[in-house]
């Protein structure tokens, strides 16, 4: 028996929902929802909400339910991780030259003319009430580290009782599965049956550019990230706190990130 | 100044250059057995997975789809 299943580009990435039992239709309405989610709340589109919220930082903004959400969740991010999962990256993300999609390439790296500093705590630039959020002036948000997971797990209560939601690589699957077992997954080189679990992956071995430069900055610095690890991957309760704690392992490096993974999440990583 | 001296410096000229380039090839050869360049320090998976009981697995089982960076 195999699960019904639909893939498609969107979030900057591969995206593959699969279903067990799923109603007609809901795997096409999932990807709807999913492309939606990708216009409001992506940093690359001037008239997104995010961008929009971006663009006002120093007012208090009305937010829609789904960003505040997630700012919310960026908040959170960043306490369980001890900082090192922080939202508020955006300007040391573009200074080092990733300040388009990535499929555009690369612009114009700043970082030997910028002067980056460690990045202050996210509360301390982010403030979020019931409708509404406001951000420090100097500031701004960057969804791509927390999103795919939270919206995975979003996804998967839409979808139904058994399904998988996999958004370029950070996933969640609910249910027993085809066979009851779970749902067979890739992970670490062997195949693990996740069942109301959620798996996420964090590294450098794509979206990065040049010597030293990627996407995952570590906001100690300001800088992307030195890590003696190339990618990390982990099982947790969801798909948002598998994404958390892959990043924090990946930012603290490979002998903090074994002693993390053990009091944490089941863990996996690959040194370069 | 005669043609002939432009034609002899001409061929001196060529000389040289044979010389020098047969030279240099001679002590530049390139050895098959050098190593690569970057080295590769290491290969594969050096990672250490650890599952918790409640965790399945199965090195037979064919994934549906695979965690990974993306």
């Amino acid at each position: 028996m195999s699960p019904d299943s639909l893939e498609f580009e969107s979030l900057g990435t591969t995206c593959s929902l699969f279903g067990a039992g799923t109603p007609p239709g809901a795997l096409a309405e999932g990807r709807a929802w999913v492309e939606e989610m990708h216009r409001r709340l992506t940093r690359f589109e001037p008239a997104s909400e995010l961008s929009a919220f971006n663009a006002s930082a120093g007012d208090w903004v009305r937010v829609s339910p789904a960003l505040e959400a997630l700012l919310r969740e960026a908040l959170r991010a960043h306490r369980i991780s001890g900082g090192l999962v922080h939202a508020g990256v955006l300007h040391a993300i573009i200074a080092a030259g990733y300040g388009r999609t990535f499929s555009q390439g690369p612009t114009v790296t700043a970082r030997d003319t910028v002067t980056l500093d460690p990045v202050p705590l996210l509360p301390n630039m982010l403030e979020v009430s019931p409708g509404a959020a406001r951000l420090r002036p100097g500031y701004g948000i960057d969804l791509g580290g927390i999103a795919k997971g939270w919206l995975a797990d979003r996804l998967a209560e839409r979808l139904g009782e058994n399904c998988l939601v996999n958004l370029g690589g950070d996933l969640f699957a609910r249910g027993a599965g085809l066979d009851g077992r779970g749902w067979p997954v890739g992970f670490g080189g062997t195949t693990v049956f996740l069942r109301n679990r959620g798996a996420a992956t964090s590294g450098t071995r794509r979206r990065s550019w040049g010597d030293g430069l990627h996407h995952l900055v570590d906001p100690r610095t300001g800088r992307p990230a030195k890590t003696d690890l190339a990618e990390v991957s982990v099982i947790a309760a969801s798909g948002a706190d598998a994404e958390i704690h892959a990043k924090t392992a990946f930012l603290l490096g490979r002998r903090a990130a074994e002693f993390y993974l053990e009091q944490n999440a089941p863990g996996w990583y690959l040194a370069p | 100044m005669p043609g002939w001296v432009l034609k002899l410096a001409a061929c001196l000229l060529t000389g040289v250059a044979t010389a020098g380039s047969a030279g240099y090839v001679t002590s530049h050869l390139k050895s098959p057995s050098a190593p690569l360049n970057p080295r590769v320090v290491a290969s594969g998976p050096v990672g250490r997975l650890t599952l918790t009981p409640s965790i399945r697995s199965s090195a037979d089982q064919q994934p549906l789809t695979f965690t990974s960076v993306s």
